[in-house]
């Protein structure tokens, strides 16, 4: 792109000021009345109830054990949707026989076994951990399972030529690197989907900033709710950073 | 010579075909010799190849290499028309993608991907990635795959069809001075007759449908600049008037 604001300085002021315009924006919102001033939070105050829910010793302690359930979660659901769909994808015969499951769980959302995961599992972080699970496995499941049925099969036949042959050791050296945009790109979307489980989730009671940001709610500090609103966002970007970053050394083998 | 290759009564037919694509094919290929396939697009030489490799199994007929496979070798190697680099391996890497099937000792190993990368000249830019590599780069590279399980024949299947023409010369020249000294028979399997004639020893034609050989003419001219060579032009019109 040629245009002025591709360069980075013009760009980034262009951003901060989209930034400014939105928060007056909701600033006057508030202020002119167009919406019920109860409901509506006052963005300028939103410092003052980040520093509060700092120094009550709520917010560190709240986002420490969402980052519990959402580690696990999204490992778990990670591993055996990579697992599942590597699988479903290279075996004919799991394949046939899983598809009709597959295609009847799928579309039944996480939080539907929010039922069965305080059933199981009490409200404890397992119980969050597992719903949370359920959303990154679907994602990781489709991702892989069209990332391998992708992989060019010019690449089986080279391998067979040069005498690779047994189904763990072409995983390992032509089915899993051939996929890794496609799978990695799944488990880069799942990292984000556990974030969107979590914070619902943990409404079955489970500490976390999902519950922080409902009680808060319950007594109309909707400040607070702010607050934890843009600490979840903080802690996703940075997720995301991390992972973004090992991406790119996975796949540096790829053309830019 | 004695054949270290022969392939007898071939007859190859895609699944569901009514008439087979190749009938009753069978050559013999010596030791070391340079065995150009001619024929238009479509007349099955590519899949030819692939039967002769083991790629692929014939309708009926047999392959068969006369020498017993060495420990660490692979009596057949092919090189792919679209050079077939591991994109995610660097050159070096996917030199040694060939050498995995076999068992070497890794000081084994490193010692064969230097021979061909230098054979190919290849040595200062084993640590790119095949996107970073030309045209006439990957081919090589796919060459020196091939030359590093020490084969028998290489077969080739249109190697340098993709690549411009000032590179398709270049890599000619380099494929021979390759040839002569890995001592390695090749079967070069092209649609450009000019190219058969000016490379090979002997060029087999094929075509009909279903195919066979239509002529097998030894090719007596001397090896190196032959397009300058009295009898060159006659001999590529007498091919092409086969086919």
């Amino acid at each position: 792109m040629s245009t002025a604001l591709s360069s980075g300085p013009r760009r980034a002021l262009a951003g901060a000021a989209g930034l400014v315009a939105f928060v007056l924006l909701w600033k006057a919102a508030g202020t002119f009345g167009w919406v019920n001033p109860g409901t509506m939070p006052d963005p300028f105050a939103v410092p003052a109830a980040a520093w509060d829910e700092i120094a009550s010793g709520r917010l560190l302690p709240a986002v420490g054990s969402s980052m519990v359930h959402y580690v696990w979660g999204l490992a778990l659901g990670s591993v055996l949707g990579v697992a599942v769909g590597l699988a479903a994808a290279t075996m004919p015969r799991l394949d046939a026989a899983h598809a009709w499951l597959a295609r009847i769980l799928r579309p039944i959302p996480p939080l539907a076994w929010v039922v069965f995961a305080i059933a199981w599992f009490k409200v404890s972080h397992a119980g969050a951990a597992f719903v949370i699970s359920i959303g990154v496995f679907w994602v990781n499941y489709f991702a892989t399972y069209a990332a391998v049925r992708n992989v060019d099969p010019r690449f089986y036949e080279l391998a067979r030529a040069f005498g690779h042959g047994g189904y763990f050791k072409l995983n390992r050296s032509v089915t899993l690197p051939a996929a890794s945009p496609g799978i990695l790109s799944g488990l880069r979307t799942g990292v984000g989907q556990a974030w969107m489980t979590l914070i619902a989730a943990e409404l079955l009671g489970v500490p976390g900033m999902g519950q922080e940001m409902n009680a808060a709610a319950g007594v109309g500090a909707y400040e607070a709710v702010v607050v934890y609103m843009l600490a979840i966002s903080l802690v996703y970007t940075l997720s995301d950073a991390v992972f973004s970053f090992f991406e790119e050394r996975i796949l540096s083998w790829r053309p830019s | 010579m004695a054949p270290v290759l022969t392939a007898k009564n071939l007859t190859l037919r895609f699944p569901g075909a009514e008439t087979p694509t190749l009938r009753d094919f069978s050559i013999e290929i010596e030791r070391g010799a340079f065995v150009a396939l001619v024929g238009g697009s479509g007349v099955g030489k590519s899949t030819l190849l692939r039967a002769i490799a083991g790629l692929l199994d014939p309708e009926s007929g047999t392959v068969a290499l006369s020498s017993p496979e060495r420990a660490g070798q692979r009596r057949r190697a092919i090189v792919f028309q679209d050079g077939r680099l591991l994109p995610w391996r660097s050159l070096a890497a996917n030199v040694e993608y060939g050498l995995e099937g076999l068992s070497l000792p890794a000081a084994e190993r490193r010692a064969r991907i230097d021979e061909v990368l230098s054979l190919t000249r290849l040595d200062h830019l084993a640590d790119r990635y095949p996107h970073q590599l030309s045209g006439g780069q990957v081919q090589r590279a796919g060459i020196a795959r091939a030359l590093a399980v020490r084969p028998d024949v290489l077969l080739m299947d249109e190697p340098f069809s993709a690549v411009d023409a000032l590179t398709r010369g270049a890599l000619q020249d380099e494929l021979l001075r390759i040839w002569e000294a890995s001592g390695a028979a090749i079967l070069f399997v092209t649609h450009d007759i000019a190219e058969a004639a000016l490379m090979s020893q002997r060029v087999v034609v094929l075509a009909g449908q279903p195919a066979s050989i239509v002529r097998d003419t030894a090719v007596t001219l001397p090896l190196h600049e032959r397009r300058a060579r009295p009898g060159f032009a006659e001999l590529v019109e007498d091919i092409q008037g086969a086919l």
